[in-house]
Formats: structure tokens, C-alpha cells, sequence
């Protein structure tokens, strides 16, 4: 933070851009980035491909930053160490060992039987991602049996999601900008009905005196009379109501 | 089980024959006395299991580990895991399809 020293300029009343009080774009640029502690959804082919630039550095695969990281995956082995349990997961893109020391309410014979017990069925696992002598290991780990599957699922719906996001493609890159209303442009799927609301509903903030028949015939391929006739029906079923005069319509 | 296993459904059998797949899906029939039973993932599949190890129970969703044959579609099974009866079929479709988009993430 070498730019305190230009605090001094703050005396002359002068507030220039090039000071910029410290915080200007610049000086961190230099300054190491800060450690990223999320939760990352991964699989666990992704924490055997993340490589680290530096040692002790960021583990880092497909521009995404890996610290913590959380995985589903079946346990295959359980072995005994003198200071603890090392548990075998995999989950059909590859295999990790999870190092579980035991604590002191424990002992390590309670720690095999409850690992062992859930052999050969699916664990959700957290934790952080630590490499020693090139062998990578999750430590710290929340381990917890997975009992409704759709976890499984959504968890690596929720991996491709967060991988995809990485790699700039956002949601709906097709859509045009007006993206919210999705069903806007989909005209072939949506009731005549449904289609008036659509446009009236879209049009009604800058048209507050009424979407007129005209625009929506314009926008709709329907007729004027089967428009009136829909435009009616949904002013009784409350969803429209009379805009200025009976030939345009609004909605809440 | 060092091996990757790819996510298949009915319809992505042809295109990975001889290859160790993964598979979910509701048994529709199953003959315990020569192990072979008729799975809905998608469509139907065959799977033929080892009965010393495996056993399934109809209307049961599993998650089947096996080799497609190479010769026909029928699935060998080295190994099942029950899943909770909930499990959302259509959501386990969508992922088969999502994982091939981005086999960077899993083969």
C-alpha cells in the first residue's frame, strides 16, 4: 500500500483521479489474491486433473479455483493407520482418499466399524483439497451418508453448473435481452389466451392507458373479434381489466 | 473401480459398446433364478446380474455398474447401488444428457 503516502495531497483539498486514496485499480494488481474459500461442487475427476502453478498454491482446473470442495461418491475402502482412517471415494470419474483423523471423543475402532457400515454406498463429502508428496487428500472433511439420492443429482447438475459458469457461459446466452419472460417470443406452445395476457401483461408499464386490440393483433396472429372475445373473458376472470376506452385493455 | 464409468441411459447403449457404464433406472421385471431382469432408464434395458452378489427388487431405482456387451445391448452387472425411492427419473435422464456436453468433467 505504497500510495498512503499520497494522502498528503488530501491537504491541498485535490481529490484527482491519480491518487485515488489507496484504492486505485492498480495497487492490487500486485497484491496476491485473496485465498477463495467457497464451496465448490466438483467431481472427482476434476480434483485429480487441478494442477497448482505454485507449490502450496491455488489448485486451479478449467479457470476455476479449487479450496473447498464438495463431491458425492461411493466408499470402496476403508483402511486403518495408526492416526486415523484414510477412506477410498469414487464416484465413476475417478478415485480420492479422505484422511480422517480421530478425535478424542473416539476411538479408532468406533471410526472403522461406522466407515465400514456405510461401505459400498454413497457418501456426500466436504472439505478442503491439500496435496502431500504429489498425493492430493481432502482433509478437514464433513463426511455424512447420502439417504435421498436425488442428491447425488442435483449435485452434479450443480458441478456442470458451476464448471460452465467458469467458463463464461452464462444461462440463456440465446435468449435475446428481454430474457425475463421467457415464453414472450415462444408463441407456438402458448394458448391463445395466454398469449394476450403475455402481451398485454408486457405492455401494460409503458402503456398506462391501456394496451390497445390493435397492438396485440399486431403482435399476435389472432383476429380482432377472437381477441375481443379473449380479452373479456379474462376481464372476468380478473386477470385484465378496461383500460381508457373498451378498445384497450391493462393488467396488474 | 479405478476406472471411469460413463453415464448412459437406454438410448446411449449402441453408442458405447464393450465400454463400463453407469446406469439409473427402475427395474421393470426381474427373474431371480438366472439373474436377468428389464430396467427403465430412458427405455428399456437388459441387465444380467451375478446373483452371489446382487440381488434387486422390482420397482426398485438402482444405479447399475456394468459392461455393455459387445456384441448386443445387454448390460453385465459388476455392481448395484439401491437409490431412495423419490429418486426424480427425469432429473437422472437430464444429467445423462448434461454429462456428455462436458466430458471434460467426467471421462
Amino acid at each position: 500500500m505504497s500510495d498512503f503516502g499520497n494522502y498528503g495531497g488530501y491537504g491541498d483539498g485535490g481529490f484527482s483521479t491519480d491518487v485515488g486514496g489507496g484504492f486505485s485499480t492498480d495497487s492490487g494488481v500486485n497484491e496476491r489474491s485473496q485465498t477463495r474459500t467457497s464451496l465448490t461442487p466438483v467431481t472427482i475427476k476434476q480434483i485429480n486433473d487441478a494442477h497448482q502453478d505454485i507449490p502450496d498454491g491455488e489448485f486451479k482446473i478449467h479457470n476455476n479455483e479449487l479450496n473447498m470442495v464438495s463431491f458425492v461418491g461411493i466408499i470402496r475402502k476403508v483402511e486403518e493407520q495408526a492416526s486415523g482412517v484414510i477412506i477410498k471415494v469414487e464416484d465413476g470419474t475417478g478415485s480420492i482418499d479422505i484422511k480422517r483423523w480421530t478425535d478424542k471423543s473416539g476411538s479408532l475402532s468406533e471410526d472403522l466399524e461406522k466407515y465400514n457400515q456405510e461401505l459400498n454406498k454413497y457418501i456426500f463429502v466436504s472439505g478442503a483439497l491439500k496435496s502431500f508428496n504429489d498425493r492430493k487428500s481432502i482433509q478437514n472433511s464433513v463426511i455424512y451418508p447420502v439417504t435421498d439420492h436425488n442428491q447425488i443429482l442435483y449435485h452434479h447438475l450443480s458441478a456442470i453448473n458451476a464448471h460452465l459458469k467458469a467458463q463464461g457461459v452464462t444461462n440463456k446466452s440465446s435468449q435475446p435481452t428481454n430474457g425475463l419472460f421467457v415464453s414472450e417470443n415462444d408463441n407456438s406452445s402458448v394458448s391463445p389466451e395466454d398469449l394476450v395476457f403475455n402481451i398485454v401483461r408486457d405492455n401494460s408499464y409503458s402503456m398506462p392507458s391501456g394496451v390497445s386490440i390493435a397492438l396485440i393483433t399486431q403482435k399476435s396472429t389472432l383476429s380482432n373479434a377472437e381477441i375481443h372475445f379473449i380479452c373479456q373473458n379474462l376481464t372476468e376472470q380478473g386477470k385484465l381489466y378496461q383500460g381508457s376506452d373498451e378498445d384497450s385493455y391493462l393488467c396488474v | 473401480m479405478e476406472a471411469s464409468q460413463i453415464r448412459v441411459d437406454a438410448t446411449l447403449l449402441g453408442s458405447n459398446q464393450g465400454k463400463l457404464v453407469r446406469l439409473i433406472g427402475k427395474v421393470k421385471s426381474f427373474n431371480p433364478s438366472t439373474g436377468v431382469g428389464t430396467v427403465d432408464s430412458n427405455g428399456d434395458v437388459t441387465v444380467i446380474l451375478n446373483l452371489s452378489e446382487n440381488s434387486i427388487q422390482i420397482d426398485h431405482i438402482y444405479e447399475f455398474i456394468g459392461k455393455i456387451g459387445t456384441s448386443d445391448l445387454d448390460v453385465t452387472v459388476y455392481s448395484s447401488v439401491e437409490f431412495s425411492e423419490n429418486t426424480n427419473l427425469e432429473v437422472a435422464q437430464k444429467l445423462v444428457s448434461f454429462v456428455h456436453k462436458v466430458p471434460e468433467l467426467y471421462y
